[in-house]
């Protein structure tokens, strides 16, 4: 930014005295005081910027891990629940023995 | 922008419409756009809620934002004043959430040292911050728009809610207002 002080003042003086009534209603505006403004930030935002979307997108990634992991679980559960309906499928299973065992206890 | 190390980015050369396409899928690309307009940015957010550290992490969040919307980015507005609107609208709903309109000024800026330049540039943004503060707010925020922003008036009508002529009207007087103090100053 090298444009004299006085110089950018009468930018904007000379703005503030545009007639506008010509101007068409999508024309971008030349934004004198922007110029003025010019070089108030004193850090740098890229790096935190950037820093907090990888982070966004890294817990996006985490919560569709998450959700693919339960719809999985969910899967097993419910072929798992199949399985133990079909009497083929139980003879050979040691869960029926605990259960047997479990139910002698209880007519004990 | 603040002055820090040279970037050699491949991206310096592109313009904004076409670095927003690329910045969908490329961060590299995106740090080029936050680079180019993270002072701009900072200062619309600075002159809705007066407060610096708040105004860093409005604009902060602004970029944050915008990245997630470029998908959406139709480019049918410039880069900068979709910016400047994500900016302000974060920076407004934050006074909102204060529920109160900052009344406090702007806090000095760093004395100046050295250069009569810094001193003169110094002086003349306390002038301005002092001039713009006394406009009513219906003629403050049209023409910070227009003349920070650099909307044109059909965005600031869509972004007011007013009509086309109203805005033109309150920018016209707050210009006259504008001027009249200024010219005092001088």
């Amino acid at each position: 930014m090298s444009m004299p002080v006085h110089e950018m003042l009468d930018a904007l003086l000379s703005q503030l005295d545009a007639d506008d009534a010509a101007v068409a209603d999508h024309t971008p505006g030349p934004a004198p005081l922007a110029l003025i403004y010019e070089g108030e930030l004193e850090a740098d935002l890229t790096e935190p910027v950037i820093r907090q979307i990888r982070f966004d997108q890294f817990v996006r990634e985490v919560v569709s891990l998450g959700a693919d992991i339960a719809v999985r679980m969910g899967s097993a559960a419910v072929e798992y629940s199949v399985g133990r309906d079909d009497p083929a499928a139980s003879v050979d299973s040691p869960d029926d023995d605990d259960s047997s065992t479990q139910r002698s206890d209880t007519e004990e | 922008m603040p002055e820090g190390p040279i970037h050699n980015s491949p991206y310096s050369d592109l313009d904004d419409a076409t670095l927003a396409v690329v910045a969908v899928d490329d961060l590299e690309a995106f740090g080029e756009l936050v680079r180019r307009h993270q002072d701009f940015v900072y200062g619309a957010a600075l002159r809705v809620v007066r407060n610096t550290t708040l105004a860093q992490d409005i604009a902060q969040e602004a970029f944050v934002r915008a990245h997630r919307g470029l998908p959406n980015f139709k480019g049918d507005a410039q880069v900068r004043s979709w910016l400047y609107r994500i900016a302000t609208n974060l920076a407004l709903n934050s006074v909102q959430r204060r529920k109160e309109y900052p009344s406090e000024t702007l806090p000095e800026p760093p004395a100046p040292s050295g250069p009569e330049r810094q001193t003169e540039l110094h002086a003349l943004r306390a002038a301005l911050e002092d001039a713009i503060a006394t406009l009513p707010e219906n003629q403050r925020v049209p023409l910070v728009m227009r003349e920070y922003g650099g909307l044109s008036y059909q965005e600031i009508a869509d972004e007011t809610g007013l009509p086309l002529n109203t805005v033109r009207t309150r920018i016209l007087r707050a210009r006259r207002a504008l001027r009249s103090k200024l010219e005092d100053w001088r």
